[in-house]
């Protein structure tokens, strides 16, 4: 709300600002159809260039197939627990001043500085099978490296700081005094935090899940060193990909591609969806945030 | 139904500070109470101490002779608005209001009831859908304050309740609020810097500074009977003259006589209000007007004699009547005020001494009872 009136406050452009305005405006859609728009059509215009029955071939393939489940399988894992982990954090971090207050914001962040290979090579040297920790899972059955559980560790790594960078600082910029208030209003504390915390961070948790999952669904560098790669058993989608693409299939490539790439379509369809439902209480509650 | 609140020393100290030092407070049950104080006095502290929002370190809080402290915050039963209003602004108003309800499990339409109630209270009727942001100041002060009164308080607290609101809204709010608490008579205290909102709304004003409560008693009292320098100060703009005190007779610094008191002899500090002080021209007369500024009713006198300066203030139709302005000579007749010498504990009133219009007499006099 505070945009528009500072938007209404602002003199009118002088002739030369209208068409410098032109300029810019076309700048940016010129280059949202080059590195937006033209690669997504790039993508189901290959995969469906060998006609509509050889796409549904590519997706009936049991390996694209068995990728598909597990990559879903492994976000289905990964989100819910690093959404789980943003709100703990921010709700502390918000709330409380701490010795080591500031180190513990700045480790959140390290998974997004960090190479995603790196982050798998750091996997591999501790749960590798000639690894300390690795050897001992061995020896009890279990297997991280090249198999699921370290697949899903990489990605929680990975995706680790999502959901958290999305609700600290919005945490913060609401403070406290509404759940104080809930409290005198007799609130609990599980009260406080299910219809007050959890409802002002709610938007802030959409995108924050939004992303976190995107990026799940999406990872590669850090899956990729720990998975061994064994089409039908530990190729996720993105994996698949490649796999396919290295095998010369392109179009089956641009295939399963098309199956992430609608992913996100679906996802982006239905968080404009909600903000529009929304758009009333949205409008009314929203402060600077929202990216 | 109300509520009695005693407290009985109240302690805190915070990172090494001492935030509330042995608060002594009685709230009769029904009463309409101010703490007046300036920023960082404590009072703030010891109304969310009251609510259960912080602890003391020492001290007891009862609440009808039970202890309140033994209780947390949601168990206290106190509507709390809060300085800049806290509502929940994801809910829409009438959830705001029915937030306190619908924790405890009241049945949603024995909620939907009250709420339409108390938006008739607070004159919101038809904005119950709406947001907090949505609202103005006033009628989100009004909303907090129906949120708070929904849970039917044994004590409503409200902290600095119209500091965010501009004057006419503050004044309008405020009648209405003295209003509603004549109807509903709930123990209330609300936090104050501003004397005058003080003195307008509260059965019973309570100045604190320091962390030590100064002065507690009626409008009134206070004004006429300010403990010390600091509440007098406090209540309202002031006059510092230092002085000397002779046998009864108080003698400016600069070399002119103010007026009596019942202090015998010594060094001290006369305080005059800026009404205190009637201006009236005068050829031969010892003050001159160094400035004249008219804000709106009344206007502002700069004064000057013998190296003091004084304000008076005088209603602007009656500077306009007597042709004030500055540079111009004219008498200066003390009409009251207050005396604190350095040997007494408490301030003395400072009493008019009728010859005063003719300074020399009064002087002669002090030179012959000396």
């Amino acid at each position: 709300m505070a945009s528009n009136v500072l938007v209404a406050a602002l003199p009118a452009l002088p002739a030369g600002g209208v068409r410098a305005r032109r300029v810019l405006i076309g700048i940016a859609i010129a280059f949202i159809a080059l590195f937006l728009v033209l690669p997504l059509s790039v993508i189901f215009a290959q995969a469906f260039s060998l006609g509509a029955g050889a796409y549904a071939a590519a997706l009936a393939d049991p390996d694209v197939r068995a990728a598909l489940l597990l990559t879903l399988g492994i976000a289905v894992i990964a989100v819910p627990l690093n959404t789980a982990f943003g709100l703990a954090a921010s709700w502390c971090l918000a709330r409380f001043r701490f010795r080591g207050r500031g180190a513990i914001v700045a480790l959140i962040e390290l998974p997004l500085s960090v190479s995603p290979v790196v982050a798998g090579l750091l996997l591999v040297s501790l749960f590798g099978r000639s690894a300390l920790l690795g050897g001992f899972l061995e020896s009890h059955g279990i297997r991280v490296i090249f198999a699921v559980p370290g697949m899903i560790l990489a990605t929680l790594f990975v995706t680790f700081p999502f959901v958290a960078r999305e609700l600290i600082p919005l945490a913060e910029a609401q403070g406290s005094e509404e759940e104080q208030a809930a409290i005198t209003l007799g609130a609990s504390g599980w009260q406080t935090f299910l219809r007050m915390s959890l409802p002002k961070l709610r938007w802030g948790l959409l995108y924050g899940v939004l992303l976190c999952n995107a990026r799940a669904v999406g990872e590669f560098g850090a899956v990729s060193v720990v998975s061994g790669a064994v089409p039908g058993q530990t190729n996720t989608l993105p994996l698949e990909i490649q796999t396919l693409y290295d095998g010369y299939r392109v179009q089956a490539a641009f295939a399963a591609a098309s199956l992430l790439a609608g992913l996100a379509i679906v996802t982006l369809v239905l968080k404009a969806a909600l903000e529009w439902r929304h758009r009333d209480e949205l409008r009314a509650t929203r402060r600077a945030h929202i990216p | 139904m109300s509520t009695r609140i005693e407290i009985t020393g109240l302690y805190k100290a915070l990172a090494g500070q001492v935030v509330l030092d042995g608060i002594d407070l009685t709230v009769p049950p029904g009463e309409l109470t101010a703490l007046l104080g300036p920023s960082g006095s404590g009072k703030t502290t010891l109304l969310r101490m009251i609510a259960g929002l912080d602890r003391p370190d020492r001290g007891a809080v009862l609440f009808d002779g039970e202890d309140a402290l033994a209780r947390p915050a949601r168990e206290r039963g106190v509507g709390f608005v809060f300085q800049h209003y806290a509502l929940f602004r994801h809910m829409t108003v009438a959830r705001n209001i029915g937030f306190g309800l619908a924790v405890r499990k009241v049945p949603q339409a024995r909620i939907e009831e009250k709420v339409a109630a108390l938006l008739r209270l607070v004159q919101l009727e038809f904005l119950g859908g709406r947001y907090p942001a949505q609202l103005s100041g006033g009628q989100r002060q009004r909303v907090a304050l129906a949120r708070a009164l929904a849970i039917e308080p044994r004590v409503l607290l409200l902290d600095e309740p119209f500091g965010a609101l501009d004057a006419v809204v503050r004044r309008d709010l405020r009648r209405w609020l003295r209003r509603l608490h004549r109807e509903m008579h709930i123990t209330t205290v609300f936090v104050t810097h501003d004397q005058e909102e003080a003195f307008e709304l509260a059965d019973r004003v309570v100045v604190v500074n320091g962390g030590r409560i100064r002065q507690s008693g009626t409008p009134m009292q206070l004004y006429r009977e300010p403990a010390d320098s600091f509440v007098y100060r406090f209540l309202g703009e002031a006059n510092e003259v230092p002085c000397r005190i002779e046998n009864g007779f108080v003698i400016a610094d600069a070399g002119f006589p103010l007026g009596r008191a019942s202090v015998r002899t010594g060094n001290g500090t006369a305080y005059l209000r800026p009404h205190q002080l009637m201006v009236r021209p005068e050829e031969t007369g010892a003050w001159r007007i160094t400035e004249v500024v008219a804000s709106g009713p009344t206007s502002r006198i700069g004064l000057a004699r013998g190296g003091l300066s004084l304000e008076a203030s005088l209603a602007t139709g009656q500077v306009l009547a007597l042709g004030l302005e500055a540079k111009m000579t004219v008498e200066v007749e003390i009409t009251g005020g207050m005396v604190v010498a350095d040997t007494a504990a408490t301030p003395a009133p400072l009493l008019p001494a009728s010859r005063l219009a003719r300074p020399h007499l009064a002087d002669r006099r002090v030179e012959l009872e000396g």
